[in-house]
């Protein structure tokens, strides 16, 4: 039940910002992808089944409110969902740096999935340079804005540790372990 | 207990006595009744006057601390009076924006043919890799799949998707995008296809055409979708291929497809 509400609320929040808001701070049309940054946060956090749960039913949510056809963002949210909870068991490290890690490449497969998708199915209506220019972009702004967050998070771990900590592994326990 | 009373009673006479003899005295206007007010007088006045300063003081106070709250209450008043004067003036501009974008469409409206339907855009797309926007009309008032979208500036998209209230709309710039089109000054045709954010391009034009950069794109009607004439771009660059059979044009959309408000949908059978 809480997974489901925390699922809603997100959902609304991150794709009302997502078309809303940060359309106004696009850099070359190119914004950062809230809903791939919750999947990869989200799976970092709950591991690699609610990780794909969550980023196929977050990129279907994301399809409808785009111009893209129907599960094209369901399936690569989800798969990167799946990949980074992989890469969260395998990589001990735990370090500032390993969620942007986890962001630099999530990233680059979403762009790399979304250009097999497109080529697959438009063939040369997309062109190479279309799709490295928007991953770069997306990468970089996504990268910056995961640091960022991460590096507000650590801060604030740093001076209320016990206030945050206790909050953090509360919010992380009942987002990862009950559906 | 009888004594008592009756030392009442001679007290009660004594204070009878000397007020009326007080009474009887200064309105004879005694001198020493006089000397002895002055006295009192001279005695009683700093005591008095400190008295009457001290409660002018507090009164005063207690006045100002009034004052201040109503100054308060006031500037409260006044600063919510400054901020809905100000929200007013805000939108006022937006008003003014808003009647001027208005009138530029209506404009739009009354010189062409087309059987228009405004619309209001809602929402942009919600990922990096389709341009899109969403517009709140949708079935109910006659929009569906494939109808062009124009603004007074020009070619915007195509709706690709109608719900009973909300439409999607394909912008040009998508890469999934084409629109026939023809070159205004030579009238050569070519596919006006998406490229990035804000550019299109122009592809299929044949190697001897003469482009120049400013010049105007237009649609052909030849697409089935876009009916002639309608303005899409002008050219900003060239791309001549040394061993192809085609030439290709950077476009630049004529309607500024990253600040979109109001747009007209091209209803058909017009």
């Amino acid at each position: 039940m809480f997974f489901l509400i925390f699922f809603v609320l997100t959902a609304i929040v991150l794709l009302i910002f997502q078309t809303t808001i940060f359309p106004l701070f696009s850099v070359a049309g190119v914004q950062p992808d809230l809903v791939l940054l919750a999947t990869v946060g989200y799976s970092l956090v709950a591991g690699r089944q609610r990780g794909l749960s969550f980023g196929f039913f977050l990129g279907l949510l994301q399809d409808v409110l785009s111009g893209g056809l129907l599960g094209t963002n369901g399936f690569i949210k989800g798969f990167v969902g799946y990949v980074v909870g992989v890469f969260r068991q395998q990589v001990a490290d735990r370090s500032f740096f390993f969620p942007s890690l986890a962001i630099f490449f999530g990233s680059l497969l979403n762009g790399a999935l979304y250009f097999l998708i497109a080529r697959v199915l438009y063939a040369d209506k997309y062109s190479w340079w279309f799709f490295v220019r928007t991953t770069t972009l997306e990468t970089t702004y996504n990268l910056v804005l995961g640091l960022v967050v991460t590096g507000a998070v650590g801060v604030a771990c740093q001076r209320k540790t016990g206030l945050v900590n206790k909050l953090l592994k509360k919010v992380t326990v009942l987002i990862s372990d009950r559906v | 207990m009888r004594g008592r009373r009756s030392s009442g009673i001679w007290s009660l006479i004594l204070l009878m006595v000397a007020g009326f003899g007080l009474i009887t005295l200064n309105l004879k206007k005694e001198k020493a009744i006089t000397s002895l007010e002055s006295f009192a007088l001279a005695v009683l006045s700093p005591v008095h006057g400190f008295i009457t300063g001290t409660t002018q003081q507090v009164e005063n106070a207690w006045e100002g601390y009034l004052d201040l709250v109503q100054v308060k209450r006031e500037n409260t008043k006044l600063r919510e009076e400054v901020r809905k004067l100000r929200e007013m003036a805000n939108a006022g501009v937006e008003l003014q924006q808003q009647n001027r974008r208005l009138l530029q469409l209506l404009d739009f409206k009354e010189k062409t043919q087309f059987d228009l339907v405004l619309a209001q855009v809602i929402g942009v797309d919600s990922s990096n890799w389709s341009r899109a926007i969403f517009i709140n009309r949708g079935s109910r008032d006659g929009i569906r799949k494939d109808l062009p979208v124009v603004t007074h500036e020009g070619v915007v998209g195509r709706v690709i998707e109608a719900t009973p209230d909300a439409a999607k709309v394909l912008l040009i710039t998508d890469p999934r995008s084409a629109v026939d089109a023809l070159i205004q000054r030579t009238r050569d045709t070519g596919i006006v296809v998406g490229d990035d954010a804000r550019h299109a391009r122009m592809k299929y034009l044949p190697l001897e055409s003469n482009l120049k950069t400013g010049d105007l794109v237009i649609s052909s009607g030849l697409g089935g979708i876009f009916p002639k004439g309608l303005v899409v771009g002008r050219v900003t660059g060239v791309t001549k291929q040394k061993f192809g059979l085609f030439q290709e044009a950077e476009i630049s959309p004529s309607a500024n497809l990253s600040r979109l408000e109001e747009v007209f949908v091209i209803a058909k059978g017009s």
